[in-house]
């Protein structure tokens, strides 16, 4: 205990501006399109071309289905594999709704959103008649039916392994276009801003509080005379409609449903960032989508320079997969940051700058190891 | 005396073996009322029936009157049955004070209000604080509670029960793993529990110095029955309990 003190006195400093960290982050965020700044060898030309807009803005969408995604995992401690329904709700019901019905975009929108609570509260209230590995496993069937449906294209509403595009005309001018990617890099930005502050309410909030004491001991807290199944099935429905959210927005930014949105794969993809970034905070999770959306491209980049190309087969090849880098740092994370990018963060010295960032630095033990 | 709680013909069979054999027993208010017997006895059954955790395969189980053998844990909790455990169960990557602040929460209204911030319920966090100071945790609130000491664990559980606001405290082995320095703190807390929260008290214990010294009834349980219910010097007087539990010719 006495390090800590010593560690809270040098950054006595630090700490009063503290509040201005995440503003500071926030501003230098939203004013990203108007810089053109260059940052050789981590964005190809200036960060504000569309092109890097867009793979900010791509990263801010899988950060909001992230963190959705943690609201469950990380808060309540509830390890789904169905979250790519509702993610997939999200980019393929306006999809349907504007292409095959000509729907304008406010009711496309309101279906969608209705659609994507009704859904989670249906899948939510049977799947958490279940705990743990056959929690896992019904919700994993019920997302296989989702991505199997979209696969077959009944009556053609999905498109199937082509996906769908979105058409533009219902669309407001402002949105439409790759002059227009500052304009939707904004609105993304905002939608996670305003997510961010729903989530942080929520975990401070009294069913919030529940939410964790479920986390750490389901069975004490039936014991406290409350009745666990309502809280997680209400933190489940919560976080199946941010990812219909988050769903709609990465629909805006790829102008089109592609059927991986709905895949099991996306919602291992969610994990991973989840665990990148670390479950105990609400920032963690978004960085952690930001890191792997922007290894995901860049590898890919990467990958095809000359110098990668020029290597002989036996090294050439497994660098020119992208997955296979991405394997190793994840692998690398995983054994030097257990609590991914926001333990490293609160872990030390930089406790301070993780508080200020809204993430509960918890008085809480690691986590024994296997627990997920 | 009115009894707070009371078992009529409460039995619990797994396949063919009786674990917890008609049982009818009747707890004054206000009263200590200690349950022994030898391992296996199915003392700590017998409290998993009571609060719910065990359906009973015959019996029922009244409280301040009422029926409550169809209830789950939960709502059995809610008509002001608390229960400690052998193991202790308390929420170990919480602080100290936010385990008693959600245990208090619990017991109050608004629990799945989502738009107004936890810690602004003074009341709920006065109730934790109180509970803390009644236990002799004071000054660990800030602590995770999974890194307190197993004896301070122990307390902390108590405290939890406490801010439920029960009318009946179910303590399954409280010095259980406590240090033998420990035990006799552990036994003023749950004195003071008595004196200043006037708790009806069941408790399962081993130590028989304990038992004497804090009981008003003595229930004792031998393969699952009760074989004698009574004051602690007649119980411990009863050459059946002598031979069979004490082990004293």
């Amino acid at each position: 205990m006495r390090g800590e003190h010593e560690l809270m006195g040098v950054h006595e400093g630090l700490g009063r501006y503290r509040a201005l960290i995440p503003v500071a982050v926030l501003v230098a965020l939203l004013a990203v399109p108007a810089l053109p700044l260059r940052l050789p060898g981590l964005f190809d030309g200036p960060l504000n071309s569309p092109g890097n807009l867009q793979l900010l803005a791509v990263g801010f969408a899988l950060g909001i289905a992230a963190l959705s995604y943690n609201l469950l995992f990380g808060y309540t401690g509830v390890l789904s594999f169905g979250h790519a329904l509702f993610f997939g709700a999200g980019v393929y019901l306006p999809t349907i709704a504007l292409r095959k019905w000509r729907w304008d975009l406010g009711p496309a929108l309101a279906f969608t959103l209705l659609a994507g609570v009704l859904l989670a509260l249906a899948v939510g209230a049977l799947a958490l008649r279940t705990k743990g590995v056959y929690f896992a496993m019904v919700t994993l069937a019920f997302a296989q039916a989702g991505a199997v449906l979209v696969g077959k294209d009944p009556g053609g509403l999905t498109g199937g392994e082509e996906g769908l595009s979105l058409p533009t005309r219902p669309l407001p001018r402002w949105m439409v276009g790759v002059v227009n990617t500052d304009n939707l890099y904004w609105l993304t930005l905002a939608v996670l801003i305003a997510v961010y502050l729903l989530a942080l309410r929520l975990i401070t909030s009294p069913a919030g509080h529940v939410w964790q004491g479920i986390r750490e001991n389901e069975g004490r807290v039936e014991l406290l005379g409350l009745r666990p199944y309502l809280f997680k099935l209400l933190a489940f429905v919560i976080s199946g409609a941010l990812a219909t959210v988050a769903g709609i927005v990465y629909l805006f930014l790829l102008s089109g449903a592609n059927p991986r949105a709905v895949s099991a794969d996306f919602t291992v993809t969610l994990l991973l960032m989840v665990i990148i970034g670390g479950s105990g905070s609400l920032w963690g999770p978004v960085a952690g989508a930001l890191l792997y959306h922007y290894l995901n491209v860049r590898l890919t980049v990467w990958a095809g320079t000359p110098a990668v190309a020029g290597l002989p087969a036996i090294l050439g090849q497994p660098l020119r997969d992208p997955l296979f880098i991405f394997g190793i740092v994840f692998i690398l994370l995983v054994l030097f940051f257990p609590r991914g990018l926001a333990g490293a963060f609160a872990g030390r010295r930089l406790r301070p700058l993780a508080r200020a960032l809204g993430g509960t630095v918890p008085a809480r033990e690691p986590r024994p190891r296997g627990e997920i | 005396m009115t009894a707070i709680l009371e078992t009529q013909g409460l039995g619990l069979r797994f396949g063919g073996a009786t674990i917890v054999d008609d049982v009818s027993l009747s707890v004054p208010e206000g009263l200590f009322v200690s349950i022994i017997g030898p391992n296996g006895a199915g003392k700590t059954s017998f409290f998993n029936l009571l609060s719910g955790l065990y359906r009973p395969s015959a019996g029922r189980v009244f409280l301040r009157g009422a029926d409550v053998t169809a209830l789950p844990p939960h709502a059995r909790v809610r008509r002001g049955l608390g229960r400690s455990f052998q193991l202790t169960t308390i929420f170990p990557g919480l602080s100290t004070l936010e385990n008693a602040r959600l245990a208090a929460q619990a017991a109050r209204p608004g629990n799945f209000a989502l738009w107004r911030g936890a810690a602004r319920d003074r009341a709920a966090l006065d109730r934790a604080a109180a509970a803390l100071a009644t236990v002799g945790l004071r000054g660990r609130e800030g602590v995770p509670a999974g890194s307190l000491a197993h004896g301070d664990k122990r307390k902390l559980e108590l405290a939890l029960l406490l801010c439920t606001e029960p009318a009946v405290l179910l303590l399954d082995e409280p010095t259980a793993g406590v240090s033998a320095e420990e035990v006799p703190v552990m036994l003023d807390v749950i004195r003071r529990i008595r004196r200043e929260e006037g708790k009806t008290i069941l408790m399962v214990e081993h130590k028989m110095d304990v038992v004497h010294d804090l009981s008003d009834r003595v229930a004792v349980l031998a393969n699952g029955a009760l074989v004698a219910y009574d004051t602690p010097d007649a119980v411990m007087a009863d050459p059946f309990v002598r031979s069979a539990y004490l082990g004293v010719a």
